[in-house]
């Protein structure tokens, strides 16, 4: 097949630079559409009628442009640069690569146009009908090709735990992906019933588990080395932890269905699983903590460090965060809540988010050999995202435990809904924060990678 | 009747991952657990010398497929012969 250079310093990481715009140029409009989603929150009315801007179109399209339009990509970008690099070879197919950024981005064209005119098939992280489904297993199932040939033209005989991770992540995510979206109905993309909801969200649960986080994790693994300028502190314990995240992470998407009458023994099994999640989570952290002990002086200085360590400390509180919400004690109060909705940034945003904008910081300069086009712009956005997302967790949880109890006592909406009125607002501006800090992100990125008129190095 | 199709893809699952794991520690993937810790710091790692695994990856990419296959089989039997 085409262009192979065997060494990965020849290579002109088109498929990384490609995933890096793509994830840029779509976390402007993935947040711009959940800043107007939060402002409806706030002020219902605001847009009338106009269709295709009802809160109920909006919210899949923020969540799906979120996770395969801002996240996903940009850990692919990463994912890119780093498997041949681990692996002491080239890419096996750059063209390959670009021909899947291009299928990635009509994908998504296809998502927003189908999401805005309401031909959605309602299954939430499913909304997409057949035909992008369709598009995106493809996509998922090429990147695997391609990197398991770089694989097999590798010439390090060790493949480093961030291999595993990407690979696991790569066809894990085709083939529940696939499942998830029933995708042998093509007209409802459903099952009937109970067993339809125990398949979404095996499928939903394994979009954070099997897709946002080893991507998240391979990155955290090279970049942190790196920045740290010291060997990993233990790669048995990540390998370790890779095997537990494998084996446990896929048993516990029915912890979102504790409310629900699917069969008790499942929920016992997400249940515990959820708490044993404990095992993978810490062996992760222990390892990228030990490995950081004493270095961050190191980590502050480099901002796509700066921003995956971040993200790991996001990981440690999601993860506890999760585990108890899983406790049906505590779900009884949680779930249907904002409280789910602070969850989710802290790790979507917080986690995998920051992570892939480190990682895009991280190899930017490494892949056009010019310094990044602004360190100011880089650390703008930083700051405006780690306030956001803060801010997000508090705002969120306290209205949350509110929109919970009052549940719970049997409150009626119209008294809560003023109550929680104060917190949509402040929850509103943080929006605007982030989303600032992604067109900041996407001119700084775009610079870096065309006209950056830094000297090469 | 959904029974059948999660076990089977259950069972997919779990064949795979042992016969992952296995592949793995066959090829020595769990040894030299010391020189893998530098394995992410480029500049420090010793050029390792090519290794001659083609034929395993073979088969890990071909159960690659065989999940997808399986899928496959799964799908039309779900679609004409139910
Ligand atoms: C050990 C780790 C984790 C556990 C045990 C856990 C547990 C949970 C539970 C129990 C829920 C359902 C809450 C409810 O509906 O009442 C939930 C929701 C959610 N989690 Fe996690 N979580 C973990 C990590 C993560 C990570 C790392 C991410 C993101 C990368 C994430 C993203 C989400 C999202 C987006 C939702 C909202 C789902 C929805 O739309 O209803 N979680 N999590």
């Amino acid at each position: 097949m085409p262009e192979n250079p065997t060494r990965p310093d020849t290579a002109t990481y088109l498929t990384a630079r490609g995933f890096c715009l793509t994830s840029a140029a779509w976390m402007m409009l993935a947040t711009l559409v959940g800043f107007t989603a939060a402002i409806e929150l706030v002020a219902p009315d605001l847009t009338g009628n106009i269709s295709w801007l009802l809160f109920s179109r909006l919210r899949p399209m923020h969540v799906n442009l979120v996770l395969f339009g801002f996240a996903t990509p940009a850990l692919l970008a990463c994912a890119f640069y780093m498997v041949p690099r681990l692996l002491r070879t080239g890419l096996y197919s750059e063209r390959l690569g670009v021909i899947t950024v291009v299928l990635w981005n009509i994908a998504l064209v296809a998502l927003v146009i189908t999401l805005a005119l309401g031909v959605t098939q309602g299954r939430e992280y499913a909304e997409m009908i057949w035909p992008i489904d369709v598009g995106i297993v493809v996509a998922f199932s090429l990147i695997f090709f391609n990197f398991m040939m770089t694989v097999k033209n590798r010439k390090e005989k060790i493949l480093y735990v961030s291999v595993w991770y990407v690979l696991a992540g790569t066809i894990l995510t085709a083939c529940t992906y696939s499942l998830g979206n029933v995708i042998w109905q093509p007209d409802s993309g459903a099952l009937v019933g109970i067993p339809d909801a125990i398949l979404l969200w095996f499928y939903g649960h394994n979009v954070f588990g099997l897709l946002l986080t080893p991507f998240s994790a391979a990155i955290a693994y090279y970049i942190i080395p790196q920045v740290c300028r010291t060997p990993l502190y233990s790669h048995t314990l990540s390998l370790l932890g890779f095997w537990a995240l494998i084996v446990i992470y896929t048993h516990i998407g029915t912890h979102h269905l504790l409310q629900v009458p699917v069969p008790t023994w499942l929920k016992v099994v997400a249940i515990v699983d959820s708490i044993a999640m404990v095992i993978p989570v810490m062996a992760f952290l222990i390892n990228i903590w030990y490995t950081a002990r004493g270095k961050l002086g190191l980590i502050s200085e480099d901002i796509g460090g700066k921003f995956v360590f971040t993200g790991t400390i996001m990981y440690f509180i999601v993860s506890i965060r999760g585990s108890m919400m899983a406790l049906p004690d505590v779900q009884r109060v949680t779930h249907f809540s904002h409280w789910v909705v602070g969850h989710a940034h802290v790790g979507v945003l917080g986690f995998a988010g920051m992570i892939a904008l480190g990682g895009v910081y991280f190899i930017l300069p490494r892949i056009t050999g010019k310094p990044l086009y602004s360190q100011f712009l880089a650390n703008f956005q930083y700051w405006m995202i780690l306030i956001g997302v803060v801010g997000f967790t508090i705002v969120l949880t306290i209205s949350g435990l509110i929109q919970g109890n009052a549940w719970l006592n049997g409150e009626t909406v119209y008294r809560v809904l003023p109550q929680i009125h104060i917190y949509n607002i402040v929850r509103a501006s943080l929006g605007l924060l982030i989303f600032l800090a992604a067109v900041s992100g996407f001119y700084n990125i775009f610079r870096s990678l065309i006209s950056n008129p830094g000297e090469t190095s | 009747m959904y029974y059948p199709f999660f076990l089977a893809y259950i069972l997919t699952g779990l064949i795979i991952g042992i016969t992952v794991f296995v592949w793995a520690l066959k090829t020595g993937q769990f040894s030299d657990q010391q020189r893998a810790r530098f394995l992410a710091l480029e500049e420090t790692t010793p050029q390792a010398p090519s290794a001659k695994v083609g034929r395993d990856l073979y088969c890990v990419l071909y159960l690659g497929f065989a999940a997808v296959a399986a899928s496959f089989v799964l799908v039309g039997y779900a679609l004409f012969f139910r």
